[in-house]
């Protein structure tokens, strides 16, 4: 092996820790700047929990002098295949059915469903507007190329939907509005991170579809309603007591 | 520990009212000691785990609950208690709020481990809290059958039916059978379960059968007060008489 004092290149040595990484099946988070220049890596060990994950993200980002939001960590550092939502996703879920409380997760297609260069925002760019106006318990992610997730605390429907009216007038480029497709997550459905996101996209196809800045939301979402007792069903129970 | 059972896994049954005070701890305790009475193995579960009254109505001073189990992981076995009227109980805690409000990780956990005794029992009765808290919820999701007890008083009727819509909506219960306690008549009994299952049937498409019927009794109030289920201290009073037949009647389910 070769020690003759040559500085060696940290692209290359980044690339190799990687690819041995992945061979001994470890999880690689690439560290990147906004110019998708990898400056680092970070290998996660399995079974940390996400919260673990995302605050040794975070430290991470700080070393490496990159924004340190909670809220941009995944973002920055390109996380493998949807996995850094979906373990955010599913972190949200099992929260929530300690809480009680809904959640909601939002899809907003940058794109509008078209593919190659269009104006407005980058996915970065869009990040960084929706942070601005979102609850801090609050946090978006990077999906797809083209796609970002809000994933938000406490929300029932109409929260939600107010919340994401807001974030579409924020990101409304030439008074087009983007497209929205958004579910919410009721603490007692049995639904997990990948279906909840299945779910919500299926939405903001749907929504895509109709375009004109459309706001599609799953229609599971009517289940607390529909458990009040309503007026004709106790006149009904005692009628006979009459 | 029981000895050995009939080798079939056991029936869970969960008892609920939605309101308070209409007779189910009552109801469970009499239930499980006829059930006891006639040969079978039962666990009498409290589920009222925050705010427990079975040990009230045994006449019992009891030391070791499930809360053990939840919060030290003690073997859940151990913790049964064989009670005089012959039956098993898995005594709760009284004014611990933190166990009216297990985590889902707990509920999980407490689910698991009542599991793994089912095979000892013939019957594993619930009787739950008042209410539709999450354990009442839960209990009744686990159950394979949904008792529910109601009172001529309308408010129990509402709160019944509130319940039985929530775990046809939540946990897609389609058969619930009634009870119809403390009535003075068989047509008021008649009238009450007509009410309720026509409703239920109506709007929420549900089959609720009765159980059976359980008159006002002053035999109730009695053994009420020496802790004593009414089955061993007024066996031949009429609501012992009826509890008999809804044993019978579970019996044949």
């Amino acid at each position: 092996m070769s020690t003759t004092g040559q500085r060696p290149d940290p692209a290359r040595f980044l690339r190799q820790t990687e690819q041995q990484a992945r061979e001994q099946q470890l999880e690689v988070v690439r560290l990147v700047n906004s110019g998708d220049t990898l400056l680092g890596l970070a290998l996660l060990l399995p079974g940390l929990s996400p919260e673990t994950v995302r605050e040794l993200l975070t430290q991470a980002n700080c070393l490496l002098n990159l924004p340190a939001a909670p809220n941009a960590t995944a973002n920055k550092t390109a996380l493998s295949p949807k996995s850094a939502l979906l373990a955010l996703l599913q972190a949200e879920i099992d929260s929530h059915r300690e809480s009680k409380l809904p959640c909601s997760l939002l899809l907003l297609d940058l794109a509008g469903g078209q593919t190659g260069p269009k104006p407005g925002h980058t996915q970065c760019q869009a990040i960084s507007v929706i942070e601005t106006i979102l609850d801090h318990r609050d946090r978006v992610i990077p999906c797809d190329r083209e796609v970002v997730a809000v994933l938000m605390a406490d929300t029932s429907l109409g929260k939600a939907r107010r919340r994401a009216s807001a974030i579409q007038a924020a990101l409304a480029c030439s008074h087009q509005l983007l497209c929205c497709g958004l579910s919410v997550c009721h603490a007692h459905e049995p639904i997990n991170a990948q279906e909840l996101l299945q779910r919500t996209r299926r939405e903001l196809d749907r929504a895509t579809a109709i375009g004109n800045g459309a706001l599609c939301h799953a229609a599971l979402t009517t289940i607390d309603e529909s458990c009040q007792v309503t007026v004709e069903e106790r006149a009904q129970l005692f009628s006979f007591l009459d | 520990m029981p000895q050995q059972h009939s080798g079939q896994r056991a029936k869970k049954i969960c008892i609920s009212s939605g309101k308070g005070g209409v007779g189910k701890t009552s109801f469970a305790v009499n239930l499980a000691s006829s059930l006891a009475g006639k040969e079978k193995k039962v666990l009498l579960i409290d589920g009222d785990l925050g705010l427990a009254n079975v040990d009230v109505l045994l006449g019992l001073n009891v030391r070791h609950t499930v809360r053990e189990n939840i919060e030290e992981g003690r073997d859940l076995a151990s913790l049964l208690l064989k009670v005089p009227a012959g039956f098993h109980l898995l005594p709760a805690t009284s004014g611990v709020p933190e166990m009216a409000n297990l985590s889902c990780e707990e509920q999980n956990e407490l689910i698991r481990a009542l599991e793994a005794i089912m095979d000892q029992f013939d019957f594993v009765l619930v009787d739950t809290a008042a209410g539709i808290g999450d354990s009442v919820l839960w209990f009744n999701a686990w159950a394979d059958i949904n008792v529910i007890i109601v009172s001529p008083d309308p408010t129990s009727l509402a709160d019944a039916y509130a319940l039985i819509k929530v775990l046809v909506a939540r946990h897609k219960k389609n058969a619930f059978h009634l009870v119809v306690n403390s009535v003075t008549s068989p047509q008021e009994a008649q009238e009450i379960f007509d009410g309720l299952s026509g409703v239920a049937a109506k709007f929420l498409r549900v089959t609720s059968t009765s159980l059976g019927t359980l008159p006002h009794d002053s035999a109730v109030i009695q053994a009420v007060r020496s802790r004593k289920p009414f089955l061993l201290d007024a066996p031949q009073s009429k609501v012992s008489l009826a509890i008999t037949q809804i044993a019978d009647k579970i019996l044949a389910l």
